[in-house]
């Protein structure tokens, strides 16, 4: 499993990598999305700052975990159903499933590459971050980069329900283009989620991305401990169980459907 | 045939496997759950056992690359049983995976912003190749197929017959004991592909690796592999070795140059034995300069060679000169056309 889902990150990482240009343009994107935020939220922090009192009263690290959090969801979510879909059209998902890796390798090796680029993307926006103003509560680090990780899975296993999708019927509909949006207007990346009217806030509660963002920022801008933050925490973990579970058995089914259809190849 | 091992490596029996046609806007709209099916595979058997080349003839479409999918588990059949080496290849695809490797003609499935090392050594682990044993078997792969020397260069760099040849070498690197190979040699040029059947011939039996290809190629057909398999709109027509199915079509034949008083006598021993048709070749243009003529002679007998050799010493005994004697060759193209045919009209090659 280890060597497998190292073989291909590194041959993803290699193929990327290939692109030099590209690569070197990517990291400077990061400081061209921080700045503006640095001076929107700025701008907006005599307004905001009543409504994030228990996320550090501080909005432009509010702000910034926002953006990022956004950012890595959509990676997240889009990770394996992207490389599926080009897979297939390729060829590359038959020749992949025609070796004797295991089917679990293969669904974390597929997403690994662009998720931990996505992660280390993150960490450098968060540094640049502090180095515009932002602080942190040292001590919650550990605790907050858990937090990330069951954001990252959660997010991964319900790109692993758009990839079945793909798989046995070549598009994964709206799924992923409403997780971001539902995250993004209802996962409290811009605004906490308590400022939304009331009828709408009981719709976030479907929404992963808040129980993470809210606990993230707890831990890291407010100086909340794990008690303080376990309700939060107990949801997220609740969803990434449930998600995976369903969208691995989701893609296995589908993998199975297409191999009966023969249609492994067909895009 | 006597010095094959008789164990069967792969066992294909009885294998059925039809797909849903596609329909239109308004066939949908109006049946929404109807599905016609197009069958792809019909009642398909054969068998390869340990150090054969099998091969397997027919035209696009035929079902050669949907036969070769299913036995390398990437799909279902509907019916039937495939086999390797013992496993099952619908209840233990895992255990069949790890004995099988396939390449298809078609194929893009590389890394193409890699070299052929890293795109190899990813393959590598994906079979299961030892940490210790990958350097090892990339050389021995890319040498085998004339690709030691690439260095740096991406793979999108090559030629198309380069990356044919890298997609071989992918499927030789985890040495399987069943090999499938769809077209192999198509983009191949002439010097590098018979280079490259000798190097299958001389690795792959020493190995005991059991290859079914599907070719075009006839000299892959009547070659390189110990017997083929005609297939025709998913079903198989006809399997032996591809000289005995053309004997069986057309005879033993030997194509003569010798003098007119020697094609006289050619025909005065039709039906006396060895001789069972003598034919006049059709000759576009003049005749061939110093009055020979050129006839297709028809023989019995199991032993080509000496049935050859009969066939000059009845000539040159009766006093006629034979400028050459020679087996007739038959393109692949007429043997499928024939089987095909022979089908047909209910006969059974």
């Amino acid at each position: 499993m280890r060597r497998t889902v190292w073989a291909l990150v590194r041959a993803s990482w290699l193929t990327a990598t290939s692109y030099r240009l590209q690569t070197v343009m990517t990291v400077l994107t990061l400081w061209v999305t921080v700045v503006p935020v640095y001076f929107l939220a700025t701008a907006l922090q005599p307004t905001m700052a009543a409504a994030i009192q228990d996320e550090g009263r501080s909005y432009f690290p509010f702000m910034l975990t926002g953006v990022i959090a956004i950012s890595l969801v959509s990676v997240c979510v889009t990770a394996v159903p992207s490389a599926v879909q080009s897979g297939i059209g390729s060829g590359f998902l038959e020749s992949l499933l025609a070796t004797r890796a295991p089917r679990s390798a293969l669904v974390v090796g597929l997403g690994a590459y662009p998720i931990a680029w996505g992660v280390l993307r993150a960490v450098l926006m968060l540094a640049a971050g502090v180095a515009l103003g932002a602080r942190w509560h040292l001590a919650g680090i550990p605790l907050a980069a858990a937090i990330a990780v069951l954001v990252v899975v959660v997010h991964w296993a319900i790109g692993l329900v758009a990839a079945a999708m793909i798989v046995a019927w070549r598009t994964a509909g709206p799924l992923t283009t409403a997780v971001v949006v539902a995250s993004t207007l209802l996962g409290g990346a811009y605004y906490p989620t308590q400022v939304i009217p009331s009828w709408i806030q009981r719709l976030s509660a479907i929404v992963p991305l808040q129980y993470g963002l809210r606990a993230f920022r707890q831990v890291l801008f407010g100086g909340a401990n794990l008690a303080d933050v376990s309700g939060d925490v107990g949801a997220l973990l609740a969803f990434a169980v449930a998600f995976t579970a369903i969208g691995y058995g989701a893609l296995l089914l589908s993998l199975q459907y297409a191999r009966r259809r023969g249609s492994l190849s067909h895009f | 045939m006597d010095t094959l091992p008789m164990r069967d490596l792969l066992v294909v029996e009885g294998v059925t496997k039809s797909f849903v046609k596609r329909r239109s806007w308004s066939e949908v709209v109006r049946r929404p759950f109807h599905a016609e099916h197009v069958a792809a595979l019909r009642e398909v058997s054969v068998s390869v056992r340990e150090g054969e080349f099998f091969g397997l003839l027919g035209a696009n479409g035929a079902g050669k690359t949907t036969l070769m999918k299913v036995i390398a588990t990437l799909m279902l059949p509907d019916a039937g049983r495939v086999s390797v080496d013992g496993a099952d290849a619908v209840r233990d695809p895992v255990a069949v995976r790890g004995s099988v490797a396939l390449s298809l003609a078609s194929e893009r499935g590389l890394y193409w912003r890699l070299n052929a090392r890293e795109n190899l050594r990813v393959f590598a682990v994906l079979s299961g190749v030892p940490d210790g044993e990958v350097s090892t078997r990339i050389e021995e792969a890319l040498g085998a197929v004339g690709l030691a020397d690439t260095g740096l260069r991406m793979v999108s760099e090559f030629s198309s017959g380069m990356v044919q040849r890298l997609l071989i070498a992918r499927a030789l690197l985890a040495r399987p004991r069943v090999l499938l190979l769809d077209e192999p040699t198509r983009s191949l040029d002439p010097i590098t592909a018979r280079d490259f059947r000798a190097f299958l011939r001389r690795e792959l039996t020493n190995r005991g690796c059991a290859v079914l290809l599907a070719t075009h190629n006839a000299d892959e057909a009547f070659d390189l592999c110990d017997r083929v398999a005609v297939l025709e709109r998913g079903r198989v027509l006809a399997t032996g070795r591809a000289h005995d199915l053309v004997a069986a079509i057309h005879g033993r034949r030997f194509a003569v140059e010798t003098t007119p008083e020697g094609e006289g006598f050619l025909l005065g021993l039709v039906g006396r034995g060895l001789v069972l048709a003598v034919a006049r070749r059709d000759l576009p243009g003049a005749p061939p300069p110093g009055g020979w003529t050129r006839v297709v002679v028809s023989v019995a007998g199991e032993d080509i060679a000496a049935a050859g050799a009969s066939l000059v010493a009845a000539l040159v005994g009766a006093g006629h000169a034979v400028a050459s004697c020679a087996p007739e060759g038959t393109s692949l193209a007429d043997l499928i056309q024939a089987v095909v045919a022979n089908a047909d009209a209910g006969v059974r090659t």
